[in-house]
């Protein structure tokens, strides 16, 4: 793809201050690139294709966040970037962004990443540095087709899918770690006093295990699909997580990351909510509204 | 000497009729070790299974203890489990995994779960026909295939099955093999090697004092999935569970690459960067281990390299480290 | 299902004191419901619902002020937001939509209390399945 604007693109980054930049590289075969961080002395080995599916912000969790760094960000990893300079966890003087268009990522196997089909815009949102992609870039938004599916069965097929999953969740919080918006230094479910969550690896502690943790994404997931890939037993996390994004987006009309000023709606309120949304009711009737088109 | 087995369905039959038997299967595309309904679940086209036979042995949870409050409390102990089984299709890099987790696990005062579950176990194993893309187990030298009771190596559209232990042939009675053939294991050249020999000349001090640690620590995100799919890692967690009237005590899975391992009372926390907590994997599988055990606690087998969303990759790291260390 | 157990939150200033007034009045609803008195509906957690179905809850109820009478200005439409997305998620994951239910109750609709529980109660008893998420030590 377009490797080498981004290193020219990583170079400029390092000539304005930062300190490294968290950027693709090459990895042990062609289809499986790595992270690293970026000097002058291992530019060469930047990379950027179709299978950087991985999401880097997940890197600043351990990053020294006193340190001007560099990130390189797909438009998804710049929404999640959004979020973070939203919620505090990154200062916007000590951050230098680096947008990479995106066409989309292929998955763990090597197929079209199956979440892409929901992204949300293939231009980076927030940026410092910009490097454009080959050739024409779609403007149709993603849609959540996989949602409405799902949706259409009923509940007890729909509880005897999940159960399925979470008879087969072995918690190792692959999930959680991979996400750039999880970064609680204690999570809730590892906390014993009060304890809200069994340790123990059975249904119902996965259950709530993963209840609260799609709930603490709502309205602030970004699609990267940074969970699904990480799971090394294929749970489908991101139609949770998508169905949430669906959820938030038809009541309030709110999507995540696109926004700076636009705080997420689980913080706010509106003293206009219609209450059907009690009742299982979309509200605000946009039900059947097309998407906006991102340009 | 061994027997030819021209195929795995009477041999399975013969095992499941008499015993509860594990054996590897597909399901959703993964290949994990289950306890079989019918001979036909098993596959043998794979290399290396995605999730280790160490939850066979080792589950991610177990409960020690359960209690009972009120007017009459009441502590009852679980008791191991007993009775044979078999575990069919373990590879190689299993069965030295398994030997590697008995040097902690069978050591006085053994874990008593774990110690039911290997003298119950009849171990069936089955040669690797082809390696991974990930694995590297020769780099430990020639495998060694003690520890199995039956072990059946593929050949020539069939297999030659060995008996090697009292255990194997006791399984085995009533049971009518083939006739004599001559066991012929392959050598498999495999992708990925790393260099042993030169990794134990490292000095531990360099080691340890290195900032070779903070390069490797640079793309990893921390997220435990090498550890779980690992299968000699064996950090534990011990966890109460109360409901209402009545309580219990699991042993359950954790890993030494949790943000809050090492994390005491009073909130201090030794290894609380993931520069440190990458030294220490990577340490205790190649350096503490066989200081403690005189045995790598790695067997090659790859399937960190497979899981790792980051593409991370150990032999790389050992490359690495061989390089940014010797002085 | 034979007697459900349901939990319900009631926000201190409102629907509780509707709960009081209905016992006062000596109009009687069935005793399937265990409430828990919380300060605003504003406080409710979508992991206190979830914890209830842990603990065994086969339905749960949060009622609070009805919106623009909150007692503290506006903690009931902070509550709306979350207890719709909660029911979302619920519904989502194959939680019947029947074992959640969510009313703004005034302080002077003890009455309307009374019916609202026993019509919650008589829809989770219809209901035949177990109940979802319960905890119980289990292994593999």
């Amino acid at each position: 793809m377009n490797s080498e604007k981004l290193k020219d693109a990583c170079m400029k980054a390092l000539d304005d201050g930062a300190e490294y930049v968290l950027s693709y590289v090459e990895g042990y075969d062609g289809s499986h690139p790595q992270a690293a961080r970026i000097t002058k002395q291992n530019i060469d080995s930047v990379i950027f294709d179709e299978y950087c599916g991985f999401s880097l912000p997940a890197l600043l969790k351990n990053a020294d966040k006193s340190k001007k760094t560099g990130i390189v960000v797909k438009p998804c990893d710049s929404r999640a970037l959004v979020v973070l300079l939203q919620e505090n966890q990154i200062k916007r003087e000590n951050i230098k962004i680096i947008g990479v268009e995106c066409k989309g990522v292929k998955d763990r196997k090597g197929k079209d990443d199956s979440n892409c089909k929901g992204c949300v815009t293939h231009k980076p949102v927030i940026y410092d540095y910009y490097a454009e992609e080959e050739g024409e870039l779609s403007t149709d938004r993603g849609d959540f087709e996989d949602v409405a599916e799902f949706e259409e069965k009923d509940y007890e097929e729909r509880y005897g899918f999940w159960e399925e999953y979470m008879d087969d969740c072995i918690r190792c919080y692959a999930c959680r770690e991979a996400c750039p918006l999880c970064y609680c230094d204690e999570c809730i479910v590892e906390k014993t006093m009060p304890q809200w969550v069994d340790f123990s690896v059975k249904p119902s502690s996965n259950w709530m295990y993963h209840l609260i943790r799609a709930f603490h994404e709502a309205g602030r997931c970004v699609n990267c699909g940074s969970c699904s890939r990480a799971c090394p037993k294929d749970i489908p996390l991101m139609l949770i997580n998508r169905k949430m994004a669906s959820a938030v987006e038809d009541m309030f009309g709110f999507v995540s990351g696109m926004d700076i000023q636009k705080m997420p709606p689980v913080i706010t309120l509106a003293k206009d909510d219609p209450d059907d949304i009690l009742k299982g009711g979309m509200g605000h009737g946009v039900q059947d509204r097309e998407l906006e088109a991102t340009s | 000497m061994a027997y030819r087995i021209e195929n795995l369905k009477p041999l399975l039959s013969h095992f499941m009729s008499r015993y509860e038997t594990y054996g590897p299967v597909r399901e959703r595309g993964f290949v994990t070790y289950q306890k079989l309904k019918n001979p036909e679940e098993v596959v043998t086209d794979f290399s290396v299974s995605d999730m280790s036979a160490k939850a066979l042995f080792f589950p991610e949870t177990q409960y020690v203890c359960f209690y009972e409050l009120g007017k009459d409390p009441k502590m009852m102990e679980v008791k191991p489990e007993t009775g044979a089984r078999v575990i069919f299709g373990l590879r190689p890099c299993d069965i030295k995994a398994l030997k590697t987790m008995d040097l902690v696990f069978l050591q006085e005062p053994a874990l008593e779960s774990y110690k039911a579950q290997r003298d119950r176990s009849i171990l069936v194993g089955l040669a690797c026909e082809v390696p991974s893309e990930e694995c590297f187990c020769q780099s430990f030298g020639e495998m060694d295939m003690e520890g199995f009771d039956i072990l059946l190596t593929p050949q020539e559209g069939c297999y030659a099955m060995e008996v090697m232990t009292e255990k194997g042939e006791k399984a085995l009675e009533g049971f009518k093999p083939g006739g004599d053939i001559k066991t012929r294991r392959k050598a498999m050249p495999q992708k990925r090697h790393i260099d042993l020999k030169r990794l134990e000349e490292l000095n531990e001090k360099l080691m340890d004092d290195s900032h070779v640690w903070d390069k490797l620590a640079e793309g990893c995100i921390n997220c435990r999935v090498c550890t779980y799919v690992c299968p000699t890692c064996h950090c534990f967690t011990i966890t109460e569970e109360r409901f209402k009237d009545r309580g219990a005590r699991a042993i359950v899975w954790d890993s030494c690459m949790n943000r809050n391992f090492t994390k005491m009372a009073g909130g201090a926390n030794p290894r609380a960067s993931n520069i440190l907590r990458l030294k220490q994997r990577i340490m205790h599988k190649f350096f503490y281990y066989p200081e403690r055990f005189n045995s790598e606690s790695c067997v090659g087998c790859g399937r960190c390299i497979k899981a790792c969303p980051m593409n991370r990759d150990i032999t790389g790291y050992i490359e690495e480290i061989l390089e940014g260390v010797t002085v | 299902m034979s007697e459900p157990k349901i939990v319900g939150f009631l926000c201190n200033w409102c629907s509780y004191a509707a709960a009081d007034q209905a016992g006062t009045a000596r109009h009687a609803y069935p005793e399937n419901i265990r409430i828990i008195r919380i300060p605003c509906s504003g406080r409710m957690d979508p992991k206190l619902i979830f914890k209830a179905f842990q603990e065994g809850a086969d339905g749960v109820m949060v009622a609070g002020c009805h919106p623009g009478d909150c007692h503290y200005t506006n903690g009931n439409y902070y509550a709306r937001r979350k207890l719709a997305l909660t029911r979302q998620l619920l519904e989502f994951m194959g939680v019947e939509p029947e074992r959640m239910r969510f009313e703004w109750i005034s302080a002077a609709e003890g009455n309307r209390f009374a019916d609202v529980v026993a019509e919650f109660t008589r829809e989770i008893k219809e209901l035949n399945a177990e109940t979802p998420l319960k905890r119980e030590a289990v292994t593999r």
